[in-house]
């Protein structure tokens, strides 16, 4: 072995062990290693009608979905053979024309996946799940490619350059170079967010407020944004980044359809999310993930020149989405994690297993969900815990502070 | 061609019977045009009355504007009503130039234009123009500095001129990509010849301090100008845009259009920041050669 392959090997080894280290601090979390989940009926808790009806507009959508993918991956195989033809339409240089062909692809991918994107915007308008008109599908989804050329360009700027300078081990501070685009990103999200307006709900307010010193989180503005003109389904979200930090709820769960309990829950749910750090958390898992698929693009386009040559950017593009698709049930298992505990946080914040049973129950209702998938479906798909799941850990906190 | 009175007409009498069916719809493009075509020649004519009361003659340029505008009225007339069969040419054709403009247009470019990347032009632009605004903050502090610069030594010093030449390029390939009137994807840093629609720039020349020191005011009306051809630009990209991804290619009436849209955003914002002298040249008129331009603002 060569003093050269040595080094290599024990870099590679040396990170190894660094990505092991930091996926299991990562991956800490408060939910009891002991909690046993009862198994809950999931036809007697949701009405076997409605779970056969969920199973039957989940069917739909998963099989749209492998078609979706079927076209993209296809029209970015075919991209990745062909795309290079296309630089001459650069007159940009290497970088600026790398940036052009990453568009194009981009751009190519969504156009495969727009006949499949209207197809679940018909289905869900049929079940009476969205109100959005199908011109919003095709204009808002070509204007929203902005953003994604955005991110794309600027991912491909730092790649390139850090492909051209280093050679062949662009990947690694590629990935961390990633990761801090991606948290600049993260933490700007909310300044560039519209719609979002304060509560005008003086209880929800104060309930906040309780919830939140409960949970010890300071410093993370509550927004109500409207989506009752597009959807009748109900969520919520966390997202920001330090003093960007914003939770967001749906006017569609105070529209009266939720109880102020099953609510709390939802706010204890999003206030868990920002107490355990779970997007900073997340933009860590990018950055572990972003690592080895840096380096199996390195790889993989060193035939064609390396990431310096933008004739290698198609068949980046395809590579990275063949690892996106791959790894999809792994970055489940960690979504499903954090979910898992904001669910905990929550149940511990406000002590109430029947308000979240009841949510978990109407979120289903509300959005036609399936309460307990096929297994395949829940390792490709579920970034959330199984609704049946979410009612047995409610069921189970109850059973261990006795109530 | 025949004339009736003074206006000429056709002698071929044949009409395609689905261009006459459509012609109120194939009519709608040019009528858009025309529109923006008649806010340029008001603030043309606006202009030229100022420049005339007080010089006693009408620039050339502005002269040129108007006719240019009211020519292609009376094209596009004739189309709807039926006089002609033949679709209004929007090129502003060529004029021989008396004198060289510091601030040329060059244009190389065969008019192809693949649909996909006319089909997502405005949002390949999106890096682009982030790019520019950017670039703008150290090229407005640039300008300051060549203002103070030719205050003094009464030119503008060569590095900051090519600082700011290459930034008003640089806004110009990316203008000509935006607009359908050049092919490729620009560069990003306004390199000379780096582009089909390229600028030239003429080298830093002398300046009388007087018009240095009034700049900002003597542009006025070439900013008035500026956003008339602007608006010109809008219309010409739009229906570029539609017209390419239809057949692939851009029309080359529009394309000369938007190039003299371009041209003379590139002469005003030169004269703005200091890189020439001389006024902008508000002719739409192209120089026949595309190495120069015609002159007299």
């Amino acid at each position: 072995m060569s003093a050269a392959t040595s080094r290599r090997a024990a870099v590679y080894a040396s990170l190894a062990v660094a990505w092991v280290v930091a996926a299991w601090l990562l991956a800490r979390s408060v939910v009891p290693r002991d909690l046993e989940l009862p198994a809950v009926d999931v036809d007697a808790v949701f009405g076997s009608g409605f779970v056969a009806r969920a199973e039957r507009y989940e069917r739909f959508l998963y099989v749209n979905w492998a078609l979706s993918q079927v076209a993209v991956l296809g029209t970015l195989a075919v991209y990745a053979r062909r795309g290079a033809r296309l630089a001459r339409e650069s007159a940009a240089g290497p970088i600026g024309t790398g940036m052009l062909l990453g568009m194009l692809g981009i751009a190519l991918a969504w156009l495969a996946g727009l006949p499949f994107s209207v197809l679940a915007l018909w289905w869900d308008r049929r079940h009476g799940l969205s109100r959005v008109a199908y011109v919003d599908v095709v204009l808002g989804g070509w204007l929203s490619l902005a953003g994604a050329f955005l991110a794309l360009t600027l991912g491909l700027v730092v790649v390139m350059c850090l492909a051209r300078w280093l050679g062949s081990w662009w990947w690694l501070p590629a990935a961390l170079a990633l990761g801090s685009i991606a948290a600049v990103l993260v933490f700007a999200e909310p300044y560039l967010a519209t719609g979002l307006q304060p509560p005008s709900d003086q209880r929800l307010e104060q309930s906040y407020e309780r919830l939140a010193r409960a949970e010890g989180v300071d410093g993370v503005t509550l927004r109500v944004q409207k989506v009752s003109g597009d959807t009748s389904q109900a969520n919520a979200y966390a997202f920001g980044l330090g003093p960007s930090r914003r939770i967001v709820v749906w006017d569609t769960l105070l529209d009266g359809r939720f109880a102020d309990g099953e609510v709390d829950v939802v706010l204890a749910h999003e206030l868990g999310h920002q107490a355990s750090h779970h997007i900073a958390k997340a933009i860590g898992w990018f950055v572990l993930f972003a690592l080895p698929a840096a380096l199996v693009v390195m790889l993989v386009t060193r035939r064609r020149g390396g990431m310096g040559d933008p004739a290698s950017v198609p068949l980046a593009l395809l590579v990275v989405a063949l690892l996106a698709l791959a790894a999809m049930p792994a970055q489940n298992v960690v979504s499903r994690r954090m979910e898992s505990e904001a669910d905990w946080k929550a149940l511990e914040t406000t002590r109430d297993p029947t308000a979240a049973r009841g949510l978990f129950r109407e979120l289903a209702v509300t959005s036609l969900g399936d309460p307990s998938p096929p297994t395949w479906a829940y390792v490709a798909f579920a970034t959330h815990p199984t609704l049946a799941q979410r009612v047995a850990m409610a069921d189970a906190w109850a059973q261990r502070e006795g109530r | 061609m025949a004339r009736v009175g003074h206006a000429p007409v056709d002698d071929d009498l044949h009409r395609r019977r689905w261009a006459v069916l459509l012609r109120p719809v194939l009519v709608l493009p040019a009528l858009a045009l025309l529109l923006a075509l008649v806010v340029l020649a008001v603030v043309a004519a606006v202009l030229g009355w100022f420049a005339s009361l007080v010089r006693g003659r009408m620039p050339l340029g502005l002269r040129n504007a108007g006719a240019f505008a009211v020519g292609y009225g009376g094209r596009v007339a004739r189309y709807g009503l039926l006089a002609t069969d033949r679709y209004p040419d929007s090129g502003p054709g060529h004029a021989a130039a008396p004198r060289m403009h510091p601030i040329a247009i060059r244009v190389r470019d065969d008019l192809g234009r693949p649909r996909l990347v006319v089909a997502f032009r405005p949002l390949l632009a999106v890096p682009h123009l982030y790019w520019l605004v950017l670039w703008s903050v150290p090229a407005l502090l640039a300008a300051v500095a060549a203002w103070v610069a030719a205050l003094v030594i009464g030119r503008v010093p060569a590095p900051l001129h090519r600082f700011l030449a290459a930034f008003v390029r640089a806004v110009a390939h990316v203008s000509a990509f935006l607009h359908v009137v050049g092919r490729p994807y620009p560069g990003f840093v306004g390199r000379e010849g780096g582009y089909p629609i390229d600028l030239t720039i003429a080298g830093p020349a002398r300046q009388r301090r007087l018009g240095v020191l009034a700049r900002i005011v003597l542009a006025g009306p070439a900013l008035l100008l500026a956003a008339a051809y602007a608006l010109v630009g809008l219309i010409v990209a739009l229906l570029a845009w539609i017209a390419a991804l239809v057949s692939g290619r851009a029309p080359s009436g529009l394309r000369d259009l938007g190039v003299s849209s371009i041209r003379y955003q590139a002469q005003t914002a030169s004269y703005l920041l200091l890189l020439t002298p001389r006024y902008p040249n508000s002719s739409p008129a192209l120089d026949p050669s595309g190495a120069g331009e015609e002159a007299d603002g």
